[in-house]
């Protein structure tokens, strides 16, 4: 039984990862005040760029590596349009969303035949001897690959410098009071650009995982609604990098369920728990409702625009 | 923009223009990418979806679910809301009008043509209810919900079709075919278009009607000019949210009900190949008009309808019609910025 537990525990995370490395690029773009509902399509360009990239030169890191700047290029466009454009965010969110998918969808029957890949190579996982035998948190924490190993670092990483540094004051700054910054001679864009960036390398990342580790190749759209999940991940946890993270590893934990109550002989069609998630997620939503705020500049241009 | 003497009609439609010319040429782009010509590609597709009598009338029937949707998310729109969720409210419309279709029996079509096309209403209206409560009343973000109520409402019915209305014996999930009382008639014979699309422009006319020339238009229009002035002057603000968006739910939801009356005549797993999206970037191109809709809509249904001939012709893969949509939603995002006046506040 514990066995049974603790692969459950296994799989929740691993179908969290991309959840949360979304959620993380989210929450840089948020906090800067920034709107980012095109993490489902950085999500997805960076699951078919490193489809691609692996394909093509046999190596994961590559691919990783193309998931990365891939996700920071939809990220560059997104900060282009809202912030200096001043496109409304959620417009261009959504058309880069469209967009991505796609082009991800015709670019992948170009280079793959029938529009899925092969089997392609996936990250090996890595041992962290000693502690790797601990029972449950050593399979579930120390037997991973290292894009879990970075996302978790990642994690703490922000955390810390979110709420202890100047930097994290300045981002933070940016998105509850971008005039107060602007006048203190920081400039909100240069900032805000960043932010988007970087929300579009993580998010990159996670589509990364998606398709090099989770399940080793590349189907149109796979990315299934993630990077929304991961947004209602950030809203429920606050904006916090934590937080937000546990979030997904809740809604991972529904996803993983539907894996495994087969195996538990219950006899539920599996309609009913793919729809677990995003029903979890929209509970979590309203159970939240009116008590998670948002920065306060979240979604408004700066400067902003003529009436 | 001064410096171009544009005549003052032209004006507002040349930004949708110039993104719809720029996405084609992406498109084009796309499509020599894939080893085909452009020319050979984009007439294939035009000429087969609008020139000839079979094409024109595959075209209307894909105009009719996407007209229908993107009405909807106008109506939203109009009042500040985004309706993302008008793929899930498809399915639930089809799911209302089928379960209409599949379980009423021995009535005169006059009746049941009606009826089923309410309940299809009636189904995704409650789908775009829940979002617009939840946003109204306890101040959910309703781009999250309506995005999510997507999924949960294409695995509702995906299980719906699988299991309880599966037709027995069926190589693939489908349901039974719809009584003949339900099924709406075809009008140019010979082709695929059927009465869904009269239904689909006298919904147009109407809506027309209602956001410009009525009272409860005005107060829409209000809400999403400036919600805090509105409630000011006696407008509630969460009833016409929760209004809009349960209309604008209903009109996809008759998307739905009109493919399974019109087109299919049963259930399917696959109701919408994302029509609902589509329509997000029909009502932005349009700018916020009626007429805009039904002509855009055209468009989107001509490149979807000609895009199997192209691919026939030209050796061209249907996806790059996806890729132009998105591209053509990119552009619009930027032409939106151009554009002093905008109906479009959130």
């Amino acid at each position: 039984m514990t066995n049974f537990f603790s692969d459950y525990l296994v799989s929740s995370l691993r179908l969290a990862v991309p959840l949360a490395f979304a959620a993380l690029g989210g929450l840089y773009s948020e906090r800067s005040g920034v709107l980012n509902i095109a993490l489902e399509g950085m999500l997805l360009t960076g699951a078919f760029t490193s489809a691609v990239a692996t394909f093509y030169t046999h190596n994961v890191w590559f691919g990783v590596l193309a998931a990365f700047i891939s996700g920071g290029l939809v990220g560059l466009l997104h900060a282009f349009l809202s912030v200096s454009l001043r496109v409304d965010q959620l417009v261009s969110g959504l058309a880069l969303n469209l967009v991505a998918a796609g082009l991800t969808s015709f670019l992948a029957r170009l280079v793959f035949s029938s529009g899925n890949t092969q089997r392609l190579l996936g990250i090996k996982p890595i041992i962290i001897p000693g502690l790797a035998n601990l029972p449950l948190i050593g399979p579930l924490l120390f037997q991973q690959d290292v894009l879990v190993y970075l996302l978790l670092t990642l994690i703490a990483l922000s955390t810390y410098v979110l709420f202890y540094t100047s930097l994290g004051l300045t981002l933070r700054a940016v998105g509850e009071s971008p005039k107060a910054v602007d006048t203190s001679g920081i400039s909100v864009q240069k900032v805000r650009y960043l932010a988007v960036i970087v929300s579009g390398c993580l998010a990159g990342l996670g589509g990364a995982y998606l398709s090099l580790v989770q399940v080793k190749y590349f189907a149109e759209g796979m990315s299934a609604g993630k990077g929304f999940i991961a947004i209602a991940a950030l809203i429920f946890g606050k904006w916090h990098p934590i937080a937000s993270a546990l979030a997904c590893f809740l809604f991972g934990s529904t996803e993983a369920l539907q894996l495994r109550i087969q195996a538990l002989g219950v006899n539920i069609p599996y309609q009913f728990l793919t729809m677990l998630p995003y029903i979890v997620a929209i509970l979590a939503l309203i159970g939240l409702a009116g008590r998670s705020t948002p920065p306060a500049a979240l979604g408004v241009s700066y400067p902003e625009k003529r009436a | 923009m001064n410096m171009i003497r544009v005549h003052p009609v032209v004006l507002p439609i040349l930004p949708p223009l110039i993104a719809i010319g720029s996405a084609l040429l992406v498109g084009a782009g796309l499509i020599l990418l894939a080893g085909a010509s452009p020319i050979t590609a984009y007439t294939a597709l035009f000429q087969e979806s609008l020139s000839t009598y079979f094409g024109f009338g595959n075209t209307l029937t894909k105009m009719t679910p996407l007209l229908l949707t993107s009405l909807g998310v106008l109506v939203a729109l109009r009042a500040g809301q985004f309706n993302i969720g008008g793929e899930g409210q498809i399915y639930l419309g089809a799911l209302g009008s089928a379960v209409v279709g599949l379980y009423v029996q021995g009535i005169p079509a006059l009746i049941h043509i009606p009826l089923a096309l309410f309940a299809g209403f009636s189904f995704g209206a409650l789908w775009g209810l829940i979002p617009g409560y939840l946003k109204a009343i306890r101040g959910v973000n309703e781009v999250i919900t309506t995005l999510l109520l997507n999924y949960i409402a294409i695995n509702l019915v995906s299980y719906l079709v699988q299991h309880p209305l599966q037709e027995p014996g069926a190589p693939s999930p489908y349901s039974p075919l719809i009584a003949k009382t339900a099924q709406l008639p075809i009008i140019l014979p010979g082709s695929l278009a059927h009465a869904g699309i009269l239904v689909a422009l006298v919904v147009a006319g109407l809506l027309w009607v209602l956001l410009v020339r009525s009272p409860l238009g005005y107060q829409i229009s209000a809400v999403g000019f400036n919600p805090i002035a509105s409630r000011y002057s006696g407008i509630s603000v969460e009833r016409t949210i929760m209004l809009v968006m349960s209309l604008a739910g209903g009109l996809a939801g008759l998307a739905g009900a009109t493919e399974v009356m019109g087109l299919k005549y049963r259930l399917f797993e696959v109701v919408s190949s994302g029509y609902g999206f589509d329509a997000i970037a029909i009502a932005f191109l349009s700018r916020g008009s009626v007429l805009g809709v039904v002509l855009t809509s055209l468009f989107f249904a001509a490149l979807r309808s000609g895009a199997n001939v192209m691919q026939r012709s030209a050796g061209v893969p249907i996806t790059v019609i996806y890729a132009i949509q998105g591209l053509t939603m990119l552009f619009i995002a930027i032409s939106l910025t151009v554009g002093r006046h905008s109906h479009l506040k959130t």
